[in-house]
């Protein structure tokens, strides 16, 4: 049997760094000197950085995840399904955790975590497919997509392929199909497997090594195509994500076998840390098991042993990626094709609904933040559903533009047409200038929402020469307002922004050489 | 030609109107004796793998007469024996001892099915049908909990495989798997659950966009009151909502009946189905002009699927030489393809069962309510080696998990002397591959195959008395088995 030929790879590679030439809006970032664009480039092309997307299949009940315990409403639309007040894990004055969310409690007040409420998207459609597929494929309700928005960002990262495959997957998937988030339109970019092993062992490595024959022009020929590519991806990238394992074989925490969702996260560390150079990875806790119709569970039961299932493995993973030394390049999302119901049906569950929150973790997101409202169960659709905050298509412009520092045309590209990124992720720092996890602790925003004019509160622990500033979500910088060299304690900055539009922004304090930023929304 | 050097077209976005194809639903030489090629075309894509017998018979028959032979079977087959015992009436030491005899059951089911398929589906539509409504009607073994109403959904869809699609659809409403696996089993006036009425409107009958969230609402209430009571589907009328309900323009103090009558009254639900049977049996991106015409045949024929089923199996369309190896194999076309095409009935069926399971089609269980979407699905870097693998391994008379050999091997000797041609062995290697593969082999592929008959041997030495032909003829089989043309119909 002769060996199969490996014909020229694309020895480049895919890095953000070729992207450097084609920036178009200057950049928030946390640094003080001016930055250059060189800098910058050595910065965001800093490649390395992954995206984790967990998707929850079925449709998460949001209601019962972070509950409104102040809100009689919810426990007047629930009656066996409600979670008790004093069975919340304390959130807020007026939101709670569900109990089974330990996890994201942990992460949320150690700011790994962050919650956007209300999401969803105008016209929701409430079927499982069409839900699953709208957010996968980032388009709006009337719109029939064949193609996903990570598939679509990495044809821009990877603008030769399909003629050329970079020497490593982009996007991986743990699992046994492909989802439709990671087609694009010139070919599949993400690949599947279970584990490292039992791919890479599965694979002929050796081949037929023959050269194809030229497919017959037919829609057979197109179909052959197809899967000879699948023929070709699976050689080379089991080879690939070997390696990266055979690199990292093991994990500092342990991932307990009986949560599926954990133990696919728990590859995914590997991967991260043994060097692949995948930005995308998508695990999921698959089998429609969030669509309780049915004996939803409030206290126990299904839905709250899923959300155990989810809190945990999240809480592991991202205590993995510190024990791995890769906490700073890994950040994600959970996403669900829709809530659910604010009124409980007949049969201890919850039907199809609408908005609900979704959560953003790593350690470099800008954490411990809750973005929105509560869940308003006053004001409800036509049939009795949770009304639309934020558009998905803002939590993924975030990731874009934010953590992969994707320029606005990329973003025209990916999303259609343009979101009001919604402040999520920290935007990559010079060496020099790291946020500083004291001041960020003791920085406030007051009022916030503002209209007229709001006051800044820091506390510093030695004197420090202090500026503010203000950024919007592009990155402009707006508003510098040099407060000068400031004494050890307490201090505040009354900033006047009568100028300023409704819309969300960027705070940014520095102190010396230590930095701190909030997320300032300004409404008319 | 380099296997990079041309460009690579958008393989996985055709063109969604098919440029250039003209054929229709006219009959393909209805009463001629069919080609090797056509009868291969036919079987591949109406049955669930053809052997070598099947060929040969095809062969002696015109379009017309293999088309309407493929409507037979056995519709009545000898049921597993708990499989008709009502599930209140039997009684388990504990929960636990009910499930474990349950799950024992699902395996017996499962196995059940899959040695229909391949010592039954010979010549046959009949299970690749079932399996068809299987994949429609959605539902699974974990939610539906008692095994025996998993067979009788699996029998309704076997008694009504190309019967009367509104009947089926109206069936279903009353079928005790479907009542528990979509909650309408549990859905009461006043509380209605929503669940049934959805899924009824959007994967089964109409499709996204010709219903509204109302009428899922309105559809819900009037299919309230359906409860289960022994081995049936029941109508409660005090559990009913007797009201008023607005359904696709209609209105009415409307019942289940009244339901499915009214949604098969939309030309939109023959169009629905027309465009799934197309789907499956000609190309993943279905022709609007066929599809409206099947779907107006259907409604002309009172919604009896066979007579439309039976025109397009005999049309110029379908018998188009773009589509040959157009669709791609399911874990069922393949585990059962490959023990047709070798006429092997030793597989041991835990083994298809948990392989299939693999390849992500466990039978009864399918991943949501929609079915296995399949196509491309059926393919990616998981599935692929692995589909390799099993096939190369079956070709040697073994399991791939454990590596045992299977009780007896595939007999690829008597395999080989079906072959008038095996005494040539560069005319046999074509016509063997010709047999196994959807699109036949180029240059290039036919040239490696050889060597992979012959091993070094001499063209001229080759003949089935040689020294060590099993050897050789496995070989060849591998060798056409790992070539991507195998996964294609």
């Amino acid at each position: 049997m002769k060996r199969r030929e490996f014909l020229h790879r694309s020895t480049a590679g895919i890095a953000l760094a070729t992207l450097g030439t084609s920036f178009g809006s200057v950049r928030l970032r946390a640094l003080a000197a001016s930055p250059t664009l060189r800098a910058w480039q050595r910065l965001t092309g800093n490649s390395d950085r992954v995206f984790v997307l967990i998707q929850l299949t079925g449709g998460n009940d949001g209601l019962n995840t972070i509950i409104p315990i102040e809100n009689g409403l919810y426990y007047q639309a629930r009656p066996t399904l409600a979670i008790p007040k004093n069975q919340t894990l304390p959130l807020t004055s007026t939101l709670g955790w569900h109990p089974s969310l330990t996890g994201f409690r942990d992460l949320y007040n150690d700011g790994r975590l962050s919650i956007v409420q209300n999401v969803t998207y105008p016209n929701p459609d409430r079927s499982h497919f069409r839900g699953t597929d709208i957010w996968l494929t980032a388009t709006d309700s009337d719109v029939f997509k064949s193609s996903g928005w990570v598939g679509r960002f990495l044809e821009t990262v990877a603008p030769d392929f399909p003629e050329r495959l970079p020497d490593e997957p982009l996007a991986v998937q743990i699992g046994t199909t492909l989802s439709l988030g990671f087609q694009g339109n010139r070919g599949t970019l993400g690949i599947t497997f279970r584990d490292p092993e039992s791919f890479y062992a599965l694979v002929d490595q050796q081949g037929t090594g023959t050269t194809y024959d030229p497919a017959p022009d037919t829609y057979g020929g197109t179909e052959l195509e197809f899967v000879r590519t699948v023929e070709l991806s699976s050689q080379l990238y089991s080879q690939a994500v070997k390696k990266a394992a055979d690199r990292q074989k093991t994990n500092t925490v342990t991932y307990p076998t009986n949560n599926p969702l954990a133990q696919s996260l728990k590859i995914v560390a590997r991967l991260i840390a043994g060097g692949l150079t995948t930005k995308f990875y998508l695990v999921s806790i698959g089998g429609n098991t969030f669509d309780t119709h049915i004996n939803q569970g409030s206290l126990t039961g299904i839905h709250p042993q899923l959300l155990q299932q989810l809190g945990d493995a999240v809480k592991l993973f991202l205590d993995d990626c510190r024990g791995l030394g890769i906490a700073d390049r890994v950040v994600g999302m959970t996403f669900s094709e829709f809530g659910r119901r604010v009124m409980e049906n007949g049969s201890r569950g919850t039907d199809h609904g609408t908005a609900a929150p979704l959560f953003v973790f790593g350690e470099q997101i800008i954490g411990g933040q809750i973005l929105g409202h509560d869940p308003d169960l006053v004001n409800l659709d036509s049939r009795g559903d949770l009304l639309m905050e934020f558009d998905y298509r803002q939590v993924y412009a975030a990731a874009l533009l934010q953590w992969f520092g994707a320029p606005m045309n990329t973003l025209q590209a990916v999303l259609f047409r343009e979101f009001a990124a919604l402040p999520l992720f920290q935007i990559a720092s010079t060496v020099e200038q790291w946020e500083d996890a004291a001041l960020v602790q003791s920085l406030t925003v007051a009022p916030n929402p503002c209209s007229v004019q709001t006051t800044i509160g820091y506390h510093l622990p030695s004197p420090a020469r202090v500026t503010v500033t203000i950024h919007d979500l592009r990155g402009r910088c707006l508003v510098t307002r040099d407060v000068g060299d400031c004494p050890a304690g307490n201090g505040t900055v009354v900033l006047p922004l009568d100028r300023f539009a409704s819309g969300t922004y960027f705070v940014r304090l520095q102190a010396g050489s230590r930095s701190a930023m909030k997320a300032l929304f300004v409404e008319r | 030609m380099n296997r990079r050097d041309f460009l690579w077209r958008l393989v996985s976005n055709p063109p969604t109107t098919p440029l250039g194809i003209t054929t229709g639903l006219d009959p393909y030489k209805p009463d001629q004796l069919l080609s090797p090629d056509d009868a291969l075309h036919l079987l591949r894509r109406a049955t669930l793998g053809v052997s070598r017998q099947d060929l040969a018979r095809a062969q002696q028959m015109t379009t017309r007469q293999a088309v309407q032979a493929l409507f037979s079977g056995n519709q009545t087959p000898s049921p597993p024996p708990w499989a008709t015992i009502d599930p209140t009436t039997e009684n388990f030491p504990s929960p636990d001892a009910r499930q474990q005899e349950y799950y024992r059951r699902y395996a017996e089911l499962q196995q059940w099915w899959l040695r229909r398929m391949i010592t039954e589906g010979g010549f046959s539509i009949l299970e690749k049908l079932v399996f068809f409504w299987h994949n429609h009607y959605c539902s699974d073994y974990l939610k539906v909990y008692y095994p025996q109403y998993m067979y009788l959904q699996n029998q309704t869809f076997r008694q009504m495989a190309w019967g009367n699609v509104r009947e089926l659809a109206r069936a279903m409403v009353a079928d005790p798997a479907m009542l528990i696996y979509l909650d309408n089993v549990a859905s009461i006036k006043g509380n209605p659950n929503e669940n049934f009425a959805r899924e009824l409107l959007e994967l089964f009958t109409l499709g996204v966009g010709h219903y509204t969230e109302h009428d899922i609402v309105e559809a819900a209430r009037a299919l309230t009151g359906w409860r289960i009571q022994g081995m049936r589907g029941v109508f409660n009328q005090q559990l009913w909502d007797p009201g008023v309900k607005d359904f696709l323009g209609r209105r009415g103090t409307f019942n289940a009946d009244d339901i499915i009558a009214i949604i098969f009254e939309q030309d939109q639900a023959a169009r629905f189905i027309a465009t799934k049977i197309y789907r499956t049996f000609v190309y993943d991106v279905p022709n609007p002009d066929i599809v409206e015409q099947l779907a107006q045949l259907l409604k002309a024929n009172n919604y009896e699927l066979r007579p439309m089923l039976e025109t397009l199996l005999m049309s110029e369309h379908f018998f188009d030489p773009a589509f040959r190896g157009a669709l791609i194999k399911s874990p069922i076309e393949f585990m059962v393809g490959l023990c047709r095409q070798l006429s092997f009935a030793e597989l041991p069926l835990d083994y298809g069962i948990e392989r299939m399971a693999r390849l992500t089609l466990e039978l009864l269980n399918p991943p949501t309510v929609e079915g296995w979407k399949g196509h491309h699905l059926w393919i990616n870097t998981n599935t692929y080696p692995l589909r390799e693998r099993i096939a190369e391994y079956f070709a040697d008379g073994k399991r791939n998990d454990n590596y045992q050999n299977f009780p007896t091997p595939p007999d690829v000797r008597q395999f080989a002397a079906s072959f008038s041609s095996n005494a040539v062995a560069r005319e046999f290697v074509s016509d063997v591959a010709r047999f196994l593969l959807a699109i036949p082999p180029g240059p290039n592929a036919e040239a490696y195959l050889l060597d992979e008959l012959l091993l070094g041997a001499p063209e001229y030495e080759w003949s089935l008395s040689m020294p060590n032909v099993e050897l050789r003829l496995r070989s060849l089989l591998k060798a056409i088995f790992t070539l991507p043309e195998y996964q294609l119909l």
